[in-house]
């Protein structure tokens, strides 16, 4: 610090020429250790104004909380569908009148079974029954407990020793998640009455519950036998809701519509890849509504963070003067806001991240939830599988961090490059 | 190489005002030798501030030349500015101009943060400058907290905390009391016995008879009268 007086007289200023002797070694290390320093001083200046930076944190979480729980949501929806698709058989044939579906004669299954490359032809009989009690409709699906496949899953289900004498009882249920919770709050009893065309009275136990892994297809739904299922919709033995079928080769695929579509006039072939079409639209069309909703959400948080910066703080016009009339250049200035900016940026982020993903696989996305399985007739009492699409996520990551860093670090370097006199003012 | 360490030729200043031009320096020549302290008087508006700025390298002049340690200040680009306004020149605000949220020593070891200087000299120097100032037993206070004359000190620890050749203070004593001035006053003694270049812009009349001071130089409407 101190220098003796008697040699100030022969000394001379190095100036800028200290600087230009300076290797490029020197240089960067110098630069290194600039940049660290202004790092620290970046963590001290935010601790000390916590209070003023609170307002733009907890929107900025908001904001990404918001995003990432849709982002969530639909990466878990289209996944768990998607997944489930995979074990669908590849065709369903149906009969449609009027737009309507009818049944189709149990026969035609002989005449898919005699198109090449067919296999595991299926007729299922199923539908959607209205219960007055209720005031919704629920799935029937009747299964075909000698079919293996049938048998299998069902095995899976409710275990090998049950499945005996589940089968046993002609007048037994396994119901979905959301139907046995409606039967316990409004009923007190573990039975449904269905009553079939002809008013006969068809009574059905719930034997078990279907487990929640499948809540996102299952919750309102009921397996029993095939032969109840049939005296609920009032179809005859000879007639089934439609066929399902598998095509191994799937280049043979378009020929064998074309051949399943003669075999009876009014059929409609549905292949798998439709049906994955139709998933795929439906939570591209919900997440895409909400994320240009939120993406419209972006520009006035902009704004804001832009008039925090531009305008509101001169307190913050006073900082970055002082700093220049101390010694520090523009892009010193820069770099300790840009490293304050980067820190708000990822708490934001990482937090809302976070909370997003508690909201949605541990609290089950309350509120969010019913916008997705609106369609459903029942509350969906579902827990959504965690999926998490990494390659959105950083998309979110850069949509929310670049605007972020524009609105401050544009006013800032505005700011740095102008007059500090002015700016001290 | 010249015997002045600061030497300002012809410099003028103005600002647009209703399409015509206000003053505020007018052909102003000025040097100053090394280790010298100057006293520059004058009434508010007379232009002391604005010589400061100019010699801080904090504002640029519209014509004319400065010249520090042979260097023409002006003509530097924003980076060799800004090292020059690190690493040579101290300025002491009137309005202290602290930030006001951090504490004593993070405001003392404002300039020294952008130098490239490693942590350990950095400590020992916002150390050194804060002992000068008298001011290390408020080194954690936050600068908000302080009276008007520990901010001043703090001011001065910050301006020395780099140690530049160059002090440059506006109006130290204008918002302190006698004694804070006092004790000042023996500080800018201590400062120049150390071999530092002080020039004082002030129209406190007790700067008019300091023992140490070389030349007192009154300044009117953007000149030096005398």
């Amino acid at each position: 610090m101190s220098r003796g007086s008697a040699d100030t007289g022969k000394r001379v200023i190095p100036l800028t020429l200290s600087f230009r002797r300076q290797t490029v070694w020197d240089l960067s290390t110098g630069i290194i250790m600039t940049h660290r320093k202004i790092v620290l001083f970046a963590i001290d200046n935010l601790g000390a104004e916590l209070s003023r930076y609170r307002g733009i944190l907890l929107l900025s979480i908001l904001l990404v909380f918001i995003i990432s729980s849709v982002i969530f949501l639909t990466a878990s929806l289209r996944y768990t569908l998607l997944e489930a698709l995979d074990a669908e058989p590849d065709f369903v044939v149906q009969k449609v009148v009027a737009d309507h579906q009818k049944t189709l004669p149990a026969t035609l299954g002989d005449g898919i079974v005699e198109i090449a490359g067919t296999t595991k032809i299926t007729p299922r009989v199923y539908g959607r029954y209205f219960l007055e009690g209720m005031q919704r409709s629920i799935l029937v699906m009747g299964v075909d407990f000698l079919d293996e496949q049938s048998h299998r899953i069902l095995e899976e289900i409710i275990g090998k020793t049950d499945l005996n004498h589940f089968l046993s009882d002609r007048h037994a249920m396994i119901v979905g998640r959301s139907v046995a919770a409606w039967m316990r709050e409004h009923r007190g009893e573990k039975q449904l009455y269905f009553v079939s065309p002809r008013g006969k009275r068809i009574r059905l136990k719930q034997y078990a519950v279907l487990p929640e892994n499948s809540a996102l297809f299952s919750s309102d739904m009921v397996l029993t036998r095939i032969e109840n299922a049939r005296r609920i919709f009032g179809m005859k033995r000879s007639e089934v809701s439609d066929f399902s079928f598998n095509a191994p080769n799937e280049i043979e695929w378009e020929l064998i519509k074309v051949k399943v579509a003669s075999l009876a006039h009014g059929l409609r072939i549905v292949d798998k890849k439709e049906s994955r079409k139709v998933y795929e639209e439906m939570f591209n069309f919900s997440g895409s509504f909400f994320i240009g909703m939120l993406v419209m959400m972006l520009i006035p948080f902009g704004m804001i963070l832009y008039q925090r910066y531009a305008q509101v703080y001169t307190s913050e016009m006073r900082m970055i003067g002082i700093l220049r009339a101390t010694g520090w250049s523009i892009g010193n200035v820069l770099m300790l806001k840009s490293a304050e900016t980067v820190m708000l940026i990822l708490v934001g982020y990482v937090t809302g991240v976070a909370l997003a993903y508690l909201y949605v696989f541990t609290a089950g996305a309350p509120g969010l939830a019913s916008v997705f399985l609106g369609a459903w007739n029942l509350p969906a009492a579902y827990q959504f599988t965690p999926h998490i699409d990494f390659f959105v996520l950083a998309s979110v990551f850069l949509l929310y961090a670049l605007p972020f860093s524009a609105s401050v670090l544009f006013p800032v370097w505005k700011i740095a490059a102008s007059d500090p006199v002015k700016a001290m003012r | 190489m010249s015997q002045y360490l600061i030497e300002i030729q012809d410099l003028e200043r103005f600002f647009a005002e209703g399409g015509g031009r206000l003053y505020v320096l007018q052909n102003l020549c000025l040097n100053v030798k090394r280790g010298e302290c100057v006293v520059l008087q004058g009434i508010s508006g007379s232009g002391k501030t604005t010589l400061l700025n100019l010699i801080a390298g904090i504002d640029r002049p519209d014509s004319g030349r400065i010249l520090v340690g042979g260097e023409p200040v002006n003509k530097l680009s924003d980076r060799f500015l800004s090292i020059f306004r690190g690493r040579h020149v101290g300025m002491v605000f009137q309005h202290y101009h602290l930030i006001d949220h951090l504490s004593v020593s993070q405001n003392v070891a404002v300039p020294l943060t952008a130098a490239d200087m490693g942590f350990a000299e950095q400590r020992q120097r916002v150390r050194q400058a804060m002992a000068l100032a008298n001011i290390s037993h408020k080194a954690d206070s936050t600068a908000a907290t302080l009276s008007g004359g520990e901010k001043q000190r703090v001011a001065i620890a910050r301006a020395l905390a780099s140690d530049p050749e160059i002090i440059l203070c506006d109006e130290p004593t204008a918002n302190l009391d006698r004694a804070n001035a006092e004790a000042l006053i023996v500080l800018f003694e201590k400062l120049h016995n150390m071999g530092k270049t002080v020039i004082i812009a002030t129209h406190d009349p007790r700067f008019l008879s300091l023992p140490f001071a070389s030349r007192v130089l009154r300044m009117e409407q953007g000149e030096i009268v005398s």
